[in-house]
């Protein structure tokens, strides 16, 4: 496995501002790969953009991704800045806590337009250049919850769930081209992921959870990231002790659904 | 018999896996809502199933989720209760992803995906209450593992894994029960309303699902599957059951093959 495996790749970078996709900037950045970041916050993509290697060598780009007329225009932007797209990082989400009795259905489709459509509708809009130019990988940043359900996350695992079944089909679509599709699920890592998750009536939580703080350090997430993403791997876990409830799901699915009933879920 | 008495509320009733099991339930003695957007079509099922006037015909459109509290009522005024919501409408796909308009993507999951969670949501305050219930998702094999041409279809159930598997997680202590049935190639109409890339159906058969199990034989693997307890439930042929596995315990084998795989 090359150490620079993104040296001179041109990288877009969704959910850029905080988080795993801080992270990533950093860790893309020290390779040599040229960045676009984007995020909601322009003042926090250039405090992140400063701390990357190489700062001039990255573009911010601020952007909604859930506001798809702006969508077009983005991605016509980072194409002509990066002259070809190299991989698109699918990376921003928004996470939940709440029993879905309680919560209202205007906050699944919240966190089904984030998490779900707004991937979605970025790599439709990025395919048809990865696939004019013969090359390209769209990473999605998905979670634990893309392959178990879990008390209190029951519209986020559905769109984590969707994002697997649309791009393991696109995948298998995109055969034999040379664009990869890769889906990556991170467990708990320490990121402010749940300062904006959304409660049953919509609102964020605002403070932290016990076992975010006390998860798997972001920079190991993100170095783990770019080794399974040089590997060319289409599907891993990244975290603590928790993505083993991945395995147990795929290899004891009635004793895990036995055992996530009596998780102590924040 | 195993649902005699019970109030069993079938969405899509009106063809298909949901019209073969209306008349299975109505056979060991349920009371059933029968729903679908057509009345004429859930008249006559209701017609051709045993004990008709036993049954209630129920107009519903799983994308209009304003009118389901409405319909939740007029189900407690006839029958006080659901006892068994088989939440198995849904529309399929027939379309690379690349060809597919976001709005045709956004359609497969506001009816398959969000219909399907705001009708549960709205029968579940009166399960709660009793503290018993049975809610059951027809999804797909589809919902385990993504083929070609279905990127859309295949994400709106894999959500309805994510959000009933949690679902079910968080109900276990009040005495509801989840159940989460994949069917796989069925002989039903599903293919000939499928949406294709630019959201008109796909107004043919696929030879695949000609070659399919017949509905009445998937009715009563269901309701087996269900008498003996199972959370989730693949009803196909051999085949296809092969596939979950392949997926499951060697997905980079899964992934060689699906690619090739004869999907329409």
């Amino acid at each position: 496995m090359a150490v620079d495996a993104f040296a001179g790749k041109t990288v877009w970078l969704t959910g850029a501002s905080s988080g795993i996709g801080e992270a990533l900037a950093y860790a893309l950045a020290a390779q040599g790969a040229r960045l676009v970041l984007s995020a909601r916050r322009t003042a926090e993509l250039e405090r992140v953009r400063l701390a990357c290697a190489s700062p001039e060598q990255h573009l911010v780009l601020t952007l909604d991704v859930t506001d798809e007329a702006a969508l077009p225009d983005a991605v016509a932007r980072a194409e002509a800045w990066s002259g070809g797209l190299d991989c698109l990082i699918l990376n921003a989400g928004v996470a939940q806590r709440g029993e879905a009795r309680d919560t209202a259905l205007a906050v699944d489709r919240a966190l089904l337009a984030v998490n779900y459509y707004a991937p979605v509708a970025l790599s439709k809009l990025v395919l048809p250049g990865m696939l004019a130019r013969g090359h390209g990988r769209l990473v999605v940043i998905s979670s634990v919850m893309g392959k178990v359900g879990m008390p209190r996350r029951s519209g986020y695992a559905a769109a984590k769930h969707a994002l697997h079944g649309y791009f393991d089909s696109l995948r298998a679509e995109l055969w034999p081209s040379a664009i990869g599709v890769t889906l990556v699920c991170p467990g708990f890592i320490q990121t402010p992921l749940p300062m904006a998750a959304l409660q049953p009536d919509g609102k964020a939580q605002g403070r932290m959870d016990a076992w975010q703080r006390q998860g798997y350090p972001v920079a190991r997430c993100a170095r783990d990231i770019l080794r399974g993403l040089a590997r060319g791997r289409d599907e891993f876990c990244v975290g603590g002790k928790e993505t083993l409830a991945v395995w147990l799901a795929r290899f004891f699915p009635g004793l895990y659904r036995r055992m996530v009933t009596k998780v102590e879920v924040s | 018999m195993d649902h005699q008495g019970k109030v069993v509320w079938i969405t899509g009733a009106s063809s298909g896996i949901g019209e073969a099991l209306a008349y299975a339930l109505a056979g060991q003695g349920a009371q059933l809502v029968l729903s679908a957007r057509r009345l004429d079509e859930l008249e006559r099922v209701r017609l051709a199933c045993r004990n008709p006037e036993a049954h209630l015909s129920l107009p519903l459109d799983l994308a209009d989720a304003d009118s389901f509290p409405a319909r939740v009522a007029a189900v407690n005024e006839r029958f006080g209760r659901v006892d068994l919501l088989i939440n198995n409408a849904g529309i399929s796909q027939r379309s690379l992803a690349r060809d597919t308009l976001l709005a045709v993507d956004k359609q497969l999951m506001e009816v398959n995906y969000l219909g399907t969670i705001a009708l549960t949501k709205a029968v579940l305050p009166g399960m709660l209450a009793r503290q018993a219930g049975h809610v059951v998702a027809v999804t797909s094999l589809v919902g385990k593992f993504g083929t070609p041409m279905r990127s859309s279809y295949a994400a709106s159930k894999h959500a309805l894994h994510g959000f009933f598997d949690s679902l079910r997680a968080e109900l276990w202590r009040d005495g509801i029960r989840i159940s989460l049935v994949c069917p796989g190639f069925i002989r039903t109409n599903l293919t000939y309303h499928a949406l294709t890339g630019d959201g008109s159906p796909q107004n043919k058969m696929d030879f695949a699902q000609q070659q399919g199990m017949d509905p009445a034989e998937c009715a009563q693997r269901i309701l087996a599957g269900l008498a003996r307890g199972r959370d989730e439930l693949y009803v196909a042929q051999t085949r296809e059951k092969l596939a979950v596995y392949l997926k499951r315990f060697l997905p980079g084998v899964f992934a060689r093959v699906v690619r090739k795989a004869r999907v329409t």
